[in-house]
């Protein structure tokens, strides 16, 4: 064990006692009073709150735009290039956002207020984050609810994972966040396995012939899986769109847990659906979701 | 509600056991070449299970299970961090390519502008002139007044139109009519008329106008505000010269995304940029849309799909309350430069409250306590009320988390210590795995349990101590109608 290894040990034993001290108190208390415990269920997805904004130094700058006045300055050649048409969001964004401003500034009490162009370009830009999700118009369906049935489309839906191995091995984060950290774009090419393998993954995902019950859940893992694939899309154009990134990267965390509980509970109602696998099966790691 | 606190409590305390049980192994967890545990730890549900590193699909579930706060802590914050300023540069970039090709050829929205400018003016004008802003005008030549500040404004504004009357002619009409009417007022009204310029055609023409002037000025110029936003919102390094094959930079400058776009603008609109925009005002809205976008819900699937796991699923969501993403995240921190942050001191803090609130709740259930015995000690048996149970396992619970908070914080302080002094990088993410796991787990008291533990005690508490207090009275005054 190494000297931090033992440093950290130390700490959490050192809690540990203490804590030990409190179950034991603890454990007294309940032997005198009965109390109900009530189950922890979370139902529903989570919600999203509005953030609080901080301003430790209380300078009237908010910390993370403070965070961003950069002691390493951005370096931006003064001259620029030929025009073109704007291609990417961000440069679309860019123009027309800049037109608004401008607009927005000289119209005056016509115009639309500080407040009311920035909420309108979020908006705007938020809108840009949404997918087209399939529907059962993009799906085939076969009447075949048996159990049998089930555990082969169980089956078939797991080994589908299996069958694109993500040969990267880090996660996608991971790869940005380097790529980010040295400023170098080439590192994005990792994410090309990984783009590859999702397109596969959700094209044949989405060719199954899906039992009758199971559509609503189907829907579900391939919609997750599109998310997750168009997120890492947009990873990988960090440095050519990175407005497109930044709004992805924003619903990223959302889409993973998405694309667990999707899988979570179509096996859930396949099982309850009576199918059945062997220990073993390369169904197990995603009954254990 | 305090049940459920209860078991929040009494599961983390088991937790943080099998915590430190494993503590000379969580350093040794199997972590891949980047840090990440190779295995979920099934906060989705059951039993640990080791995923194919090279199955995508398990592989990001596993990371999201185990390793949420892990990559928030150690990726995402650089990466939100690191796109804003590729978003900021990017951005400038563009409209200063757009500028500098001459508003894309065809500076339409600036002739727009100037339209709509006109446009407005015209509006204004048009309104002033014949709504109800004249009233303040004599009746008896408002109609005049009017019909000469239209001809003005029209010729002034778009030259050449043919006036249908000169103000001569006004002024000779509003002449006749008070040259036939001196008898209706006599010297008082001639002294008002003639001493008072508002009441004369001619000063009431000069006093509109100025008027209306003043409204079309103001209209067009009412946004001019002080700025609060252009000391610095993000440095740009400008160079003059770039050494493509060496990389080499020379000439460079530090400055703003407004400077760099105001100093286009100056450069193609000869007449500079006043009357479009100025750097601190592009600085200050684009600082604002970073703000908002910060707070911009975006949702992903699970949210959209409305996607509710089995009674097993456990959210672990960015965030002190657990809720938000990882960019709504980020604005809640105190982000350092290198794009990490240290967890301890507010979870430090947040124990410190913790303790606040169970002592509060202890002293609240003290004071009940006392006067009941208080009670007994005067009146004996005849009192007949005892502590409730509930009270009194609240009060033990409460207790217990003291203890609990204070273990927490002894952890959480001796963790701090090695984060804020780490022997090497691997040590300070080891430190941070600690601190995930503790508050994965629910150790590390958070946002919400305090407002559940404030709203226990604003009503729950409130509730159960009033009602002992009352039936003390009751008994009070029972006894002594006995007597």
């Amino acid at each position: 064990m190494s000297s931090s290894q033992k440093r950290i040990s130390g700490a959490l034993l050192a809690g540990a006692a203490l804590i030990a001290g409190a179950l034991l108190v603890n454990s007294y208390a309940d032997s005198n009073t009965t109390t109900t415990q009530d189950a922890v269920v979370v139902t529903a997805a989570p919600l999203r709150t509005a953030i609080k904004i901080t301003d430790n130094n209380d300078d009237g700058v908010p910390d993370w735009q403070e965070s961003l006045l950069v002691t390493s300055a951005l370096d931006m050649a003064s001259t620029t290039d030929g025009f073109k048409e704007p291609d990417t969001l961000t440069e679309k964004f860019a123009l027309s956002f800049f037109q608004d401003m401008v607009r927005a500034e000289n119209y005056g009490a016509f115009g639309d207020t500080q407040e009311e162009l920035v909420l309108e370009a979020s908006n705007t830009l938020a809108a840009q984050a949404v997918d087209v999700l399939f529907t059962t118009q993009d799906i085939r369906v076969s009447p075949d609810n048996s159990a049998e049935a089930l555990s082969a489309y169980g089956e078939a839906v797991a080994r589908i994972t299996t069958l694109y191995p993500d040969t990267s091995e880090e996660n996608a984060t991971v790869i940005l966040a380097r790529s980010l950290r040295t400023q170098s774009s080439t590192e994005l090419a990792a994410l090309d396995i990984k783009i590859e393998v999702y397109t596969n993954i959700l094209q044949d995902t989405k060719e199954l012939a899906v039992p009758n019950n199971l559509q609503r859940e189907h829907l579900n893992v391939l919609n997750s899986y599109q998310a997750v694939l168009t997120d890492i899309q947009a990873m990988r154009t960090a440095f050519t769109d990175p407005m497109l990134a930044l709004l992805r990267m924003k619903r990223y965390e959302d889409d993973n847990i998405g694309m667990a509980i999707s899988l979570q509970n179509l096996y859930q109602k396949l099982v309850d659906g009576g199918a059945t696998w062997d220990t073993g099966s390369v169904v197990t790691p995603f009954l254990a979701i | 509600m305090w049940n459920t606190y209860l078991s929040k409590i009494q599961s983390s305390v088991s937790a943080f056991l099998c915590i430190a049980l494993l503590a000379g192994t969580m350093a040794l967890a199997p972590l891949d070449r980047h840090g990440e545990v190779l295995k979920a730890e099934a906060l989705f549900g059951i039993g640990d299970v080791v995923f194919d590193p090279q199955n995508a699909v398990l592989n990001n579930i596993s990371a999201i299970a185990a390793n949420t706060l892990f990559i928030k802590e150690m990726s995402l914050d650089g990466i939100a961090s690191g796109l804003a300023k590729l978003v900021l540069k990017s951005i400038t970039q563009s409209i200063l390519t757009w500028i500098n090709s001459g508003f894309q050829g065809s500076p339409a929205f600036v002739t727009d502008l100037k339209q709509f400018l006109i446009d407005r003016a015209d509006q204004v004008a048009g309104d002033f002139i014949y709504g109800s802003e004249l009233g303040f005008l004599c009746s008896p030549f408002a109609l005049d007044v009017k019909i000469a500040l239209a001809t003005t404004y029209q010729e002034q504004q778009h030259g050449g139109f043919d006036s249908q009357c000169t103000l001569s002619d006004v002024t000779d009409n509003v002449e006749g009519f008070l040259g036939g009417s001196f008898n209706e007022g006599g010297w008082a009204s001639w002294f008002e008329v003639t001493q008072n310029p508002i009441n004369t055609p001619t000063g009431a023409y000069l006093a509109a106008e100025s008027e209306m002037y003043a409204r079309i000025v103001d209209e067009e110029g009412r946004v001019v505000r002080e700025l609060d936003w252009g000391s610095g919102f993000l440095s740009f390094k400008v160079c003059g010269d770039t050494q493509v094959a060496s990389g080499s930079q020379e000439n460079c400058s530090i400055t703003t995304p407004g400077a760099v776009i105001e100093d286009a603008l100056t450069v193609n609109l000869q007449s500079g940029t006043q009357a479009l925009i100025e750097a601190d005002e592009i600085n200050e809205i684009i600082g604002a849309l970073f703000a908002q976008l910060a707070q911009q819900a975006i949702t992903g699937v699970s949210g959209l799909l409305g996607l509710g796991g089995g009674s097993q699923y456990s959210d672990n969501s960015f965030g002190n309350n657990g809720n938000n993403s990882f960019l709504d995240a980020l604005a809640e921190e105190d982000a350092l430069a290198g794009g990490v942050r240290n967890p301890f001191v507010d979870a430090i803090n947040l124990e410190g409250e913790s303790v606040a609130f169970q002592n509060e709740i202890v002293t609240t259930i003290n004071a009940s306590e006392s006067r009941l015995q208080n009670a007994i000690q005067t009146y004996g048996n005849c009192i007949g009320v005892v502590m409730p149970p509930k009270l009194l396992s609240d009060r033990s619970i409460a207790l217990t988390n003291i203890l609990t908070s204070s273990s927490t914080v002894e952890t959480l302080l001796l963790l701090n210590e090695i984060y804020v002094n780490p022997a090497d990088t691997q040590e300070q993410i080891e430190v941070i795995q600690t601190y995930q796991e503790m508050s994965s787990v629910g150790l590390i008291t958070n946002e919400v349990t305090l407002s559940e533990t404030q709203f226990y005690i604003d009503y729950e508490l409130q509730d159960d101590t009033s009602a002992l207090d009352s039936q003390i009275r009751s008994a009070i005054n029972r006894c002594n109608d006995d007597d």
